[in-house]
């Protein structure tokens, strides 16, 4: 067996994937109607100005060192997304069409006794490969849905500067809006849905067998059923609580844009999306939604015996439906197509720009003097944000590991009462709690500190934290702690001799969480922590320093800025990541 | 095995495990209602029982991962009842193996002396020496994961017996394991067992696996022993119907029938014919007129134009050196094994069959209590 710890291309490359669609949030796009010009961006690397005079289109890219740097930044993912994509689809349909896999399916087909031996093991670990692959493509898909749905907006106000609705100058102010906040959103929740999924991808391999005595086909088997297993688990439903929570796209009008603070922009636009997707699409996210219930309500009794007949007969029905290898491979063709085309423009969009390797002059220093000349604190910022980061992450962690693990091992009253509420917690938008804590932080003197914003961070992380990690204290089998308590260990030994090390997936992917939280956090910073701007964190720094100074975004600084604010979590993914492949769990119980 | 086996022989580490009344409920239900248990020194004793019995929950508590409810557990003379495992000085081998997967092998079995606070050459020379005994040598720097199932289970034995425990408990420890590989353990566990001398203590639900490693066996049923003796003994004579039926493979034939006098002599009735019952065997005496349960092994049951009983054949399985013959009964299936190769035209040939039974294979039970009438 290949040795899972060593770092290999593979790592960097899932880190870098999971790092890339962090920093592009979104879009904007500013009109001057002054001029007639209309400035774009695109997922924020590459931007150009179209002018309007008269008949005359004019376009022109405004070239600068950041936004070509985040250009390729850009490029080098998508490559590198496909490439992941490929492979792992190749390695599921070409063990899924093997002649093993027949076999073994025709013997389960005969017997119908799934005894435990290697080849077992070898088809679970094929199908978390697939469903990983499953979730890839999900995610993939989703996106570039979204991000054609956002071209589309782009370039028909683009060439309609009268019809612009969002592009608008108000009292003089100019009127900027993220055009599309689903994509944002799932952007954003992509990569930690795809370290969560990683981290937790065990699941009973039995409703896959159910798939394969039932002889489904293969799309179905690591497309459908992978996503359909892999659905149940947490992480995705976080995402999808998440993603109708999402309060990034209200933080960016608020308080400094004329718009009305309480709009909810993300249901506006999922609105946008259904209405030009058609309601085929309103009704498929409906269904969808209402499987996720369903499974939830699965996981939660998975006890009884009606839902696995359900779910059996959805097997069936699917089965019926969709079973062959042809369709399988039009649906992959296109996919990659669809991804193809998104690379060849990137890639055309940059080269075609002058300077395109140009780099900042000056080289590195803790201040940076951007384009209209003023000074810099990026060091500062960075400090300021990694200490409270950390404090969040290493308070969060221990925090989270003592709760789990008491929540996974011992029994106590009111003990799933308590687990309701942690992820009870999860469902609410974050931005209800930001008065009361506003009221609560002024009595405590706690604004305006480092401190107090990291404790308003740990408010967050700590219960998401605990609920990761007492999935993942779940999944290690009793029996260890208990082999070490009989070894001569005491259970507080038993469980940082043992458990600890075995966790270090989970416990990797929890500190990365609760770092990230902080990381990207904006709208506490903003409400909790009015500071002068040496001491900004790097959200409030990126959005106070590179927007307001300026009439729009100063597209370059900005870009350069948010290529060294990702260049840090990169390393830290990098690092941490070889610990988020999983498999360090297994062996050590029986196969 | 020379120092483990020097540690063994100076007697110390032997241990008699005393169970006493003890009582493990979770919520209302009675995993275990007062046990009563004295495990010998040296002994391999066996927990065998259908699952739920309480055998498992048993060997939990003697290994203190399980606190009961009520009674006590004593090591020689010490009361361990509520001590925590790490003070029993006990080695455990887990069905599911539970090797630390993060450490290597040499690890995973210098683990607990390390806890023990052995100096490093020590523990490299124990290491080595009991990778020796299960030909563990070449793995020793390999991760579990890397290992095959039966090299794991060694692994595991090897973390038991490293650390010259005073008792080995063993937790279904085959049961992950393919037929031909448990043979090979079975073996192994009973060599190593013979050697070291260190009271044993092995819970299985299969009763091969029972009969054929232990000196004595406690057939467990719903959290009570049934019977406790040696394999021979509760092959031979159970103490009821239920130990009768659960021990031997295939299952032994039980029917009802009633006791009724003739000529003098106890009769038992059955749907199938009648056996005279030997009054100096069984306690049959008092009751003449009631019915009973009469049991009779497979392997006793003779093909004989002077049997008693008759029955019709309609299953024929040739294993070779025996055969199976199966004859569907009013009171259920009635298997025979007969030693000897039968062909599949024997049913044709023989519609009807006569068995007959020695009088000292037959078990009879009360109706009510399924005691064994046994005297």
């Amino acid at each position: 067996m290949e040795n899972k710890f060593k770092l290999q291309l593979t790592d960097i490359v899932v880190a870098i994937l999971m790092i890339i669609p962090w920093s592009i949030h979104g879009g904007s796009t500013s009109t001057d109607k002054l001029s007639g010009s209309v400035d774009l961006t695109i997922l924020q690397f590459w931007l150009y100005r179209i002018t309007i005079s008269g008949d005359e289109r004019r376009v022109e890219f405004l070239t600068g060192r950041g936004d070509v740097l985040y250009g390729f930044f850009f490029v080098f993912a998508t490559i590198l997304f496909t490439y992941v994509a490929i492979i792992r689809i190749w390695r599921a349909i070409s063990y899924f069409l093997s002649d093993k896999t027949l076999t073994r399916i025709y013997l389960l087909k005969r017997n119908l006794t799934f005894s435990k031996d290697d080849s077992d093991i070898e088809i679970n670990r094929e199908l978390n490969t697939a469903s990983t692959a499953a979730a890839l493509l999900f995610s993939t898909i989703f996106m570039v849905l979204t991000s054609l749905f956002a071209y589309r907006d782009v370039f028909q106000n683009a060439y309609d500067v009268q019809g612009v609705e969002w592009g608008k100058i108000v009292d003089g102010t100019l009127l900027i809006k993220y055009f599309f906040p689903t994509g944002t959103s799932i952007t954003s929740l992509y990569p930690i849905a795809i370290v969560l999924l990683l981290v937790g991808m065990t699941y009973e391999a039995s409703s896959d067998r159910y798939a394969f005595v039932n002889s489904i086909g293969n799309f179905i088997r690591f497309g459908i059923i992978g996503l359909f297993v892999v659905i149940s688990i947490f992480p995705l439903i976080w995402v999808l609580i998440v993603s109708v929570n999402e309060q990034r796209t209200i933080q960016a009008g608020f308080p400094l844009w004329p718009l009305d603070p309480t709009r909810k922009l993300n249901f506006d636009s999922y609105e946008r999306f259904f209405h030009f997707t058609g309601s085929w699409m309103a009704w498929g996210y409906f269904i969808f939604s209402g499987l996720v219930g369903f499974l939830i309500y699965h996981q939660l009794n998975n006890s009884g015996k009606w839902q696995d007949r359900i779910q059996g007969f959805i097997y069936d029905k699917i089965s019926n439906k969709f079973g062959s290898n042809r369709n399988t491979s039009l649906i992959f063709l296109i996919m990659m197509l669809v991804e193809f085309t998104a690379f060849i423009t990137s890639i055309s969009m940059i080269v075609t720009q002058e300077n395109f390797l140009g780099l900042p002059p000056g080289g590195f220093t803790w201040t940076l003097i951007d384009s209209t000349g003023s000074v810099r604190h990026i060091g500062n910022w960075f400090i300021v944000t990694t200490i409270i980061c950390t404090g969040v992450s290493v308070y969060g962690l221990i925090m989270a590991c003592l709760s789990a693990y008491a929540l996974s091992r011992f029994n106590f009253p009111a003990k799933n009462g308590f687990i309701s509420v942690v992820l009870g917690t999860q469902m609410f938008p974050g931005i209800i709690l930001l008065l009361p804590l506003l009221v609560m932080w002024n009595e405590l003197k706690l604004t305006n500190s480092i401190f107090g914003l990291t404790l308003a961070y740990a408010t967050f992380a700590v219960p998401f934290s605990t609920f990761m990690m007492k999935g993942y204290f779940d999944s290690i089998p009793k029996d260890l702690e208990e082999a070490a308590m009989v070894d001569g260990s005491t259970h507080l030994g038993a469980f940082t001799r043992v458990i600890l090390p075995i966790s270090l997936p989970g416990l990797a992917s929890t500190f990365l969480f609760s770092f990230l939280t902080g990381y990207t956090e904006y709208l506490l910073a903003l409400t909790l922590y009015q500071a002068p701007e040496p001491e900004y964190t790097i959200s409030l720094a990126l959005i106070n320093v590179f927007r307001t100074d300026l009439q729009y975004y100063y597209f370059p600084d900005l870009a350069l800025f948010s290529i060294i604010v990702a260049l840090p979590i990169l390393l830290i993914f990098v690092y941490l990541q070889k610990f988020l492949i999983a498999g360090l769990a297994s062996g050590g119980i029986k196969g | 095995m020379q120092v483990l086996l020097q540690e063994a022989s100076r007697g110390d580490i032997m241990t008699r495990i005393q169970l006493e009344n003890l009582t493990k409920r979770f919520g209302q239900e009675n995993a275990v209602s007062t046990l009563n248990l004295d495990i010998h020194d040296g002994e391999f004793l066996v927990l065998v029982g259908p699952s739920g019995c309480g055998k498992s929950t048993t060997l939990r508590m003697i290994a203190g991962l399980e606190t009961p409810t009520s009674g006590s557990i004593i090591f020689d003379d010490r009361a361990v009842t509520h001590l925590p495992p790490r003070e029993r000085n006990i080695g455990m081998v887990f069905q599911s193996y539970a090797l630390y997967p993060h450490m290597t092998i040499r690890e995973n079995l210098a683990f607990g002396l390390r806890l023990k606070g052995m100096d490093r050459r020590t523990i490299i020379e124990k290491v080595e020496e009991t990778a020796g005994i299960l030909g563990l040598a070449e793995h020793l720097d390999k991760k579990p994961a890397q290992l095959s199932g039966g090299q794991r289970q060694r692994v595991a034995l090897g973390r038991a017996i490293i650390r010259n425990p005073s008792c080995f408990l063993f937790d279904e420890p085959l049961s992950n394991l393919d037929a031909k590989l448990r043979v090979q353990m079975r073996a192994e566990i009973q060599r190593i067992q013979k050697r070291t001398g260190i009271t044993s203590i092995y819970v299985t639900h299969d009763q091969v696996e029972a009969m054929s490693m232990a000196n004595r066996i406690s057939v467990m049923s719903k959290g009570i022993i049934q019977q406790v003796g040696s394999p021979t003994e509760v092959y031979l004579r159970p103490d009821n119907k239920f130990v009768a039926s659960f021990i031997g493979s295939p299952e032994m034939n039980i029917m009802e029938g009633t006791l009724i006098e003739k000529d003098g002599k106890v009769i038992v009735e059955t749907d199938i014919g009648t056996r005279e019952i030997n009054d100096k065997l069984f306690d049959v005496k008092d009751r003449v007129g009631k019915k009973v349960y009469l049991g009779m092994r497979p392997e006793h049951l003779e093909i004989s134009k002077a049997g008693t009983f008759t029955v019709r054949p309609d299953v024929i399985e040739p294993l070779g050196s025996d055969t199976f013959l199966y004859a569907d009964t009013p009171n259920g299936l009635l298997a025979i094994r007969h030693k000897g190769l039968l062909t599949e035209s024997y049913i044709e040939e023989n519609p009807e069959i006569q068995l007959k039974i020695g009088e000292g294979d037959l078990h009879l039970f009360d109706y009510e209590t399924e005691l064994s009438l046994r005297i």
